[in-house]
């Protein structure tokens, strides 16, 4: 996604420039998460980061709506690419650890994107869809996630003798 | 407990602080835009983050198996807090398995409630190992940072030989004076019957052979075999050993071995004694009962190759450890000069011998190529003839492969030395 809103798409040529670098980005990902290689993921992230800026910066555009989606992306990338090293660890894994793991993520992500729309709310920029769509938007997506959390966690965990093997 | 943070951490603190300073150096604010979640997400686990204080407690049923037998390894787990990601590992010597093949579990612990697991070990080898270290990883929630400590529960795992099945044990050429389950070759007290010769002054009425002595003019006497016990040397060579898949080796085989000859010797009421011949050399000297059964067992957990360049001869080895008359069971892979050099110099102090070789071809892969296959044929033809340099000395030597009972091992060492004595005769 990021490397799509990156595209510039005045000319084909153009869009061929500043696609190359996004797809190089998608392979050293890829490469990351096939390696296992937590330590890339900053370094990817600021590319990443780097791209889109130079996209903003070549077709001379201020558009902080989409760098807030941007952003929030960037931070869902980090998390789903670390997710994904860690349930690839060798063991007996409760199923109880991804489901925490995945919600734990989800209210990140969405803390970040609540915080973001107030920023923007506050600096006074635009906002797409309106105030009043994201503030339903978020209030929907937080009672969601309240729900699955409240049943995540009454869920039993484990508490008398269990078998390791 | 040592706290490692993530490296996805760090990337968004350095990204963020970088947007942070575009942003103000450009005055614009697409690059704060970009970096605020990550800087939100990097602060909130810097706010979030606690130490997790977990305990834990590791237990064993039982500190003694025998080879082949399973354990369980009890873990406990407590903590004030909850711990929302939890990993477990445990570190196992070479000789022990866990059942199932995991060693790593993952699980959650809730707030004050003891979570008990059980790992299940199969002691695969005989020996005494330590279960030394235990593992844990506690991740917060983000999985931002990580703390692990290893915890020592100071157990260990003493897995005993499985002795091998044995129901005929060699008879020695000599007995000793003591009373004990082997028929002597000799005359006297007892009971089996042994001849018949006349009757001289001194013998005993009792032994006076009734039924012949009413047919004949004179009296004739029976003559017994009478029972008595042996002493019998295990002379284990610990020079070399022989690797092979799965655990096994020269060795361990040896062990098994010389844990079977020596229960079924000392069930015989005989005395036994133990010599770990190689870089370091061990003794027992010969005893009778269960307790010399354990420390047998025990001196042969502690078995195992010591490097040395050092020559050595039957010298070294304490004459108390081998007494006269006694028979001396060599459990070899004939490889080390050494080892070959003490069984010769032994046989030539007259002692009573018997060597079970340990095959060394039942370890080793077979030849790739023709000229190993060449060299491996060479090879035999060598230890073909040391073979029959010892049976020219009147020593049998029978090769054991680990996969047919040390029983039919045995028998080719008795056969042999019924031969013999057949021919001597």
């Amino acid at each position: 996604m990021v490397g799509l809103l990156s595209l510039d798409l005045r000319s084909p040529s153009l869009a061929v420039v500043s696609g190359g670098p996004g797809v190089v980005l998608e392979l050293m990902l890829g490469a990351a998460l096939v390696l296992a290689r937590p330590g890339w993921i900053g370094t990817i992230l600021a590319f990443l980061a780097l791209l889109f800026l130079g996209h903003l910066a070549v077709a001379g555009a201020s558009d902080p709506a989409t760098a807030a989606v941007v952003g929030a992306a960037l931070l869902l990338i980090g998390e789903l690419s670390q997710w994904s090293m860690d349930g690839r660890l060798v063991g007996s894994y409760d199923a109880r650890l991804q489901v925490s793991r995945c919600i734990g993520v989800a209210w990140l992500t969405l803390l970040a994107i609540g915080a973001l729309v107030l920023s923007l709310v506050a600096a006074g920029l635009p906002i797409a869809g309106g105030i009043v769509t994201v503030v339903v938007g978020m209030g929907a997506a937080v009672a969601l996630l309240g729900l699955f959390s409240a049943v995540a966690a009454r869920a039993p965990i484990g508490t008398g003798r269990r078998d390791a093997a | 407990m040592i706290r490692r943070a993530s490296p996805r951490l760090r990337a968004y603190l350095v990204l963020g602080a970088a947007g942070l300073i575009a942003g103000a150096f450009l005055g614009r604010p697409e690059p704060v835009l970009l970096v605020a979640p990550l800087l939100i997400a990097a602060t909130l686990a810097l706010v979030v983050v606690r130490d997790p204080d977990v305990t834990i407690d590791v237990t064993l049923p039982t500190d003694r198996v025998l080879e082949g037998q399973d354990v369980e390894l009890g873990v406990c787990l407590d903590a004030p807090r909850s711990v929302p990601w939890l990993e477990l590992a445990v570190a196992l010597p070479p000789g022990l398995a866990a059942r199932g093949g995991q060693r790593v579990v993952g699980l959650q612990l809730e707030a004050g409630v003891e979570r008990q697991l059980t790992f299940g070990l199969s002691a695969r080898r005989w020996g005494v190992y330590p279960i030394d270290e235990v593992a844990i990883r506690v991740r917060d929630r983000f999985g931002f940072f990580a703390y692990e400590r290893t915890v020592d529960p100071h157990l260990s795992l003493r897995v005993f030989p499985t002795p091998a099945a044995l129901r005929r044990a060699i008879r020695p050429v000599e007995t000793q004076v003591f009373a004990g389950d082997e028929v002597a070759r000799r005359r006297g007290d007892g009971i089996e019957f042994a001849d018949i010769r006349q009757y001289a002054p001194g013998d005993q009425i009792r032994s006076v052979n009734w039924r012949l002595s009413s047919r004949r003019p004179e009296l004739h006497v029976n003559l017994l075999h009478p029972e008595r016990s042996t002493d019998v040397v295990l002379l284990l060579d610990t020079f070399t050993d022989v690797p092979g898949t799965d655990e096994q080796s020269s060795l361990a085989t040896a062990v098994r071995g010389a844990n079977g000859i020596a229960n079924h010797y000392l069930r015989r009421r005989d005395r036994v004694g133990l010599i770990a011949f190689g870089g370091s050399v061990r003794w027992l000297v010969p005893a009778m009962g269960l307790g010399q059964g354990y420390r047998i067992v025990e001196a042969l957990l502690d078995a195992r190759v010591a490097m040395s360049m050092v020559w050595m001869g039957v010298d070294v080895i304490p004459p108390r450890s081998l007494p006269p008359k006694a028979l001396v069971i060599a459990i070899t892979p004939l490889l080390d000069t050494r080892s070959i050099e003490a069984l010769l110099d032994l046989r030539g102090r007259g002692f009573d011998l018997a060597i079970v070789e340990l095959a060394p071809e039942a370890y080793i892969a077979a030849p790739a190529d023709p000229f190993a296959a060449t060299t491996r044929r060479l090879w035999r033809l060598q230890r073909e003839l040391l073979r029959d340099r010892f049976r020219r000395l009147g020593v049998p030597v029978a090769t054991w492969d680990p996969s047919e009972p040390l029983d039919v091992v045995l028998e080719e060492v008795r056969a042999f030395r019924r031969n013999a004595r057949r021919a001597s005769a």
